[in-house]
């Protein structure tokens, strides 16, 4: 079940009562996480299972294969086996995540370079929600047991609880072992306050995905779908739209996914941090996505190198080894983050190019400015942050034309139609100007606010809980009205996909 | 524990209040599901012609122009399976019911509700006919929440307050009055805009629930000893000329079919009808007062005749 789904509506305060009322008790009594646990455990499998019963074998299989591997990698007599037991469990992750999301793509990609009619040989399988998130989740944790920064949990429960967490089963923040398992491990007690938080940052989560990036995407949909002949003002809108609504859906997503959490008495790591006031590429890949980008730095970049040549190298060579190494990690890193977003070349053109766009930074080391938050202490940026502001938003906005596009050759035409300024006339728009107002309004009311709160973990955290209170309360009645306005039916997160 | 509840239900409280007095306002507010619902329960027994169907059969068929007693039970983007649904309550209750009309569109075997842009409306059937649909879900069954827009709903509650506004758009037999289309009005644009928001690749499956809706419509007819019309309204030549014709041709087969195999079913394909010209159109799919004059008279004479 989705979360904007009415199923979840009862599933929510039904699982959140049960696991508070009767299961924190029973846990009191036990003195252990096995009752929460347990209950989480079996709720997630029920939330899960709501999509299609048949997609639990494979998480409960993926669960018993990691787990299995993280006992075997603290058992090895040796380094060599310990090895064996890590890569044995990421081959096994790996090949059912490729088999599900890759395989059909290889296949006739392949068979149309070499001519051949492969029909018969592709398998039309569905793919799992949220299969790349838990795969990750799983295969970080048996890495991170092999590297000894967590040790094996002999606790099944657990462990099927740490992997199946519903809040973030489908579609993040992917969590790491290090820090979400621990939490799995000792009874969780209620705080009023983080239940409280928790309410605010889902509240402020469905707003941007019900109320800004649902409405985004109708007119997003319709300009995308107008493949024929695209105009420039067209691919503008089209690619401001979907930059706003695919950060609105995702964001969203993860606020509600964290606030969620925080019911249970479960803190999640932090996924956006407000990418669109980013001053460069590199912020902005600091800022997106930082459960993913930071798994792949973790897990991929530093494995393959880094930007660190090997010490037994000469000085010139060194600098040299080092540009190559920067330049072939970096470009892997992207590719395949392009890659896990899944099997088009969409997605890999959209990650060649924004590799091509952060290499010039971190070859000059520049990749490391702006780490503090922009307009630090002031209410707004300078003009120099602004239209580095700026600069960066259309930079990835152009990303986001090749990563929504059909294929490339959509891609292609849409982006080509920019330098066509005859088509830059409004009245081009295939709709009504007032509608394009109201969903810009409804953007501007979301980065504002974002803005405002840009050094908070979320928009509505709460500094002083006794400040301004009748305002706040009459900003949550509003968000809601809002919700009541433009929400409705329910509409598929885009990142279920992926 | 008991302090966070204590603060979500103290939060939750006025809103649930202001709802619940909404909700009850909205559905004092005469609207066009409510009366032709209402309408049929009480005067079920009396209508000897039942007329079915989308905007189609809204605005194209004339009850007061009928000889026999008609009324216009269709709805704006009416499906078959709400078709099927209010013909299998009225035809419980009335015996003298002869004909049923039911408009077949080049839409008709393609469209469902969920799938509709205009989805919404299955909420009007869930409240007012009792459709059983999604029996636990607040969207189909709360006008507040159910609603599209709280917006336009509290709108139309407080211009029914001050200007006495209703929501109700037919006359009291059921049929909406169209204006003829303007003199300046874009046929060709209008014509193809229509077609390609009515031309739809769906499954299989959608077709098939389609086909059973209209023949369990026909069994219940055959049942109850009544004729059923099927009625391809006239368009303008803008739309029909922009129209795929795999798509009709699927609608017409299967009407031409369902006639010839059953003895109390007639079709009649006007489609492209060389009497309706420009001044019989609302605009390039719909007719006007007009136009629904000259379609009225001939299923009139069709139904006297049998």
């Amino acid at each position: 079940m989705g979360f904007t789904s009415f199923a979840f509506v009862i599933f929510l305060p039904a699982t959140f009562l049960i696991y508070w009322l009767l299961i924190d008790r029973v846990a009191g009594r036990s003195k252990t996480a096995t009752p929460q646990n347990l209950f989480l455990l079996a709720a997630s499998y029920l939330f899960y299972g709501w999509w299609d019963w048949r997609f639990l074998v494979l998480i409960a299989f993926t669960s018993l294969c990691s787990y299995g591997s993280g006992l075997l990698i603290e058992r090895s007599d040796s380094h060599r086996a310990a090895r064996c037991w890590m890569l044995a469990n990421v081959i096994v992750n790996l090949l059912i995540l490729g088999i599900f999301k890759y395989y059909d793509f290889f296949v006739s990609e392949l068979a149309a370079l070499l001519g051949i009619d492969a029909s018969r040989a592709l398998l039309h399988l569905v793919l799992p929600v949220g299969i790349s998130f838990y795969t990750f989740q799983a295969l970080s944790y048996s890495i991170d047991v092999y590297r000894r920064r967590i040790a094996a949990t002999h606790d099944v429960v657990a462990f099927a609880a740490f992997l199946s967490f519903f809040p973030q089963l489908v579609a993040g923040p992917i969590e790491r072992a290090t820090t979400l398992l621990p939490q799995f491990c000792q009874r969780r007690p209620f705080s009023c306050e983080q239940a409280l938080d928790g309410m605010r940052q889902m509240l402020w989560g469905f707003f941007k995905k019900m109320v800004v990036a649902d409405t985004c995407a109708i007119y997003a949909d319709q300009l995308f779908a107008t493949t024929a002949s695209p105009t420039a003002i067209g691919t503008l809108a089209g690619a401001l739209l979907f930059t706003l609504q695919i950060y609105a859906d995702f964001s969203g997503y993860s606020d509600i996914a964290i606030g969620c959490a925080k019911l249970f008495g479960i803190r999640l790591m932090r996924n956006f941090d407000n990418p669109y006031f980013s001053r460069s590429i590199a912020e902005f890949w600091r800022r997106w996505h930082i459960s993913l980008t930071s798994w792949f730095r973790d897990y991929v970049y530093i494995p393959l190198g880094g930007s660190r040549p090997t010490v037994s190298d000469t000085a010139t060579h060194q600098e040299a080894r080092r540009r190559l190494l920067i330049v072939r990690n970096t470009l892997i890193i992207f590719l395949i983050s392009g890659l896990w977003h899944g099997a088009n070349w969409t997605y890999l053109a959209w990650g060649a190019y924004h590799a091509i766009l952060f290499m010039p930074l971190i070859l000059t080391g520049r990749n490391r400015h702006y780490r503090a938050t922009v307009a630090d202490g002031r209410w707004l940026p300078s003009f120099r942050e602004a239209a580095q502001m700026l600069g960066t938003f259309l930079l990835v906005a152009v990303g986001w034309v090749i990563f929504r596009a059909e294929d490339l050759t959509q891609a292609w035409s849409m982006l080509a139609a920019l330098a066509d300024w005859h088509t830059l006339s409004p009245s081009l728009l295939p709709f009504d100007m007032q509608k394009l107002i109201e969903t810009t309004l409804l953007c501007l009311l979301m980065l504002s606010v974002e803005w405002w709160t840009r050094q908070r973990s979320h928009a509505l955290e709460v500094l002083n809980p006794r400040r301004l209170r009748p305002l706040r309360l009459a900003g949550y009645y509003m968000l809601l009205l809002l919700l009541l306005q433009y929400g409705g039916r329910e509409q598929a997160f885009i990142y279920f996909q992926f | 524990m008991r302090r966070f509840l204590l603060i979500i239900c103290s939060f939750a409280l006025p809103l649930m209040v202001a709802g619940i007095a909404v909700e009850v306002a909205l559905r004092h507010l005469p609207n066009d599901y409510a009366y032709k619902s209402r309408w049929l329960a009480d005067h079920a027994e009396s209508v000897e012609v039942l007329v079915l169907g989308s905007s189609h059969g809204l605005s194209s068929i004339r009850p007061d122009l009928m000889t026999l007693r008609t009324f216009n039970a269709a709805h704006v983007s009416q499906t078959l399976a709400f078709d099927r649904h209010i013909l299998e309550q009225v035809i419980q209750c009335d015996d003298s019911l002869r004909w049923v009309v039911l408009p077949m569109s080049y839409f008709s075997l393609v469209e469902e509700m969920k799938d509709n842009i205009e989805w919404w409306r299955e909420k009007n059937y869930c409240i007012y006919y009792g459709y059983p649909s999604h029996p636990l879900n607040p969207l189909y069954h709360s006008e507040v929440i159910g609603a599209p827009k709280i917006k336009d709903d509290i709108i139309n509650l407080v211009r029914y307050w001050t200007e006495g506004t209703t929501l109700r758009d037919t006359d009291s037999l059921g049929y909406r009055h169209r204006n003829p289309a303007t003199s300046d009005y874009d046929w060709a644009s209008d014509g193809h805009a229509r077609a390609m928001l009515h031309t739809r690749q769906v499954g299989t499956s959608t077709i098939q629930r389609n086909r059973s809706h209209v023949e369990h419509i026909a069994d219940l007819c055959r049942q109850h000893g009544v004729q059923l019309l099927l009625v391809t309204t006239p368009a303008h030549r803008a739309y029909t000329s922009c129209l795929d014709n795999s798509q009709l041709n699927e609608v017409t087969q299967f009407c031409l079919s369902l006639a010839e195999t059953n003895s109390h079913i007639r079709y009649l394909n006007l489609l492209n009808d060389p009497r309706f010209n420009n001044a019989d159109f609302h605009d390039a799919d719909h007719l006007d007062d007009e136009g629904a004059a000259k379609l009225t008279a001939i299923i009139d004479s069709l139904t006297v005749a049998l």
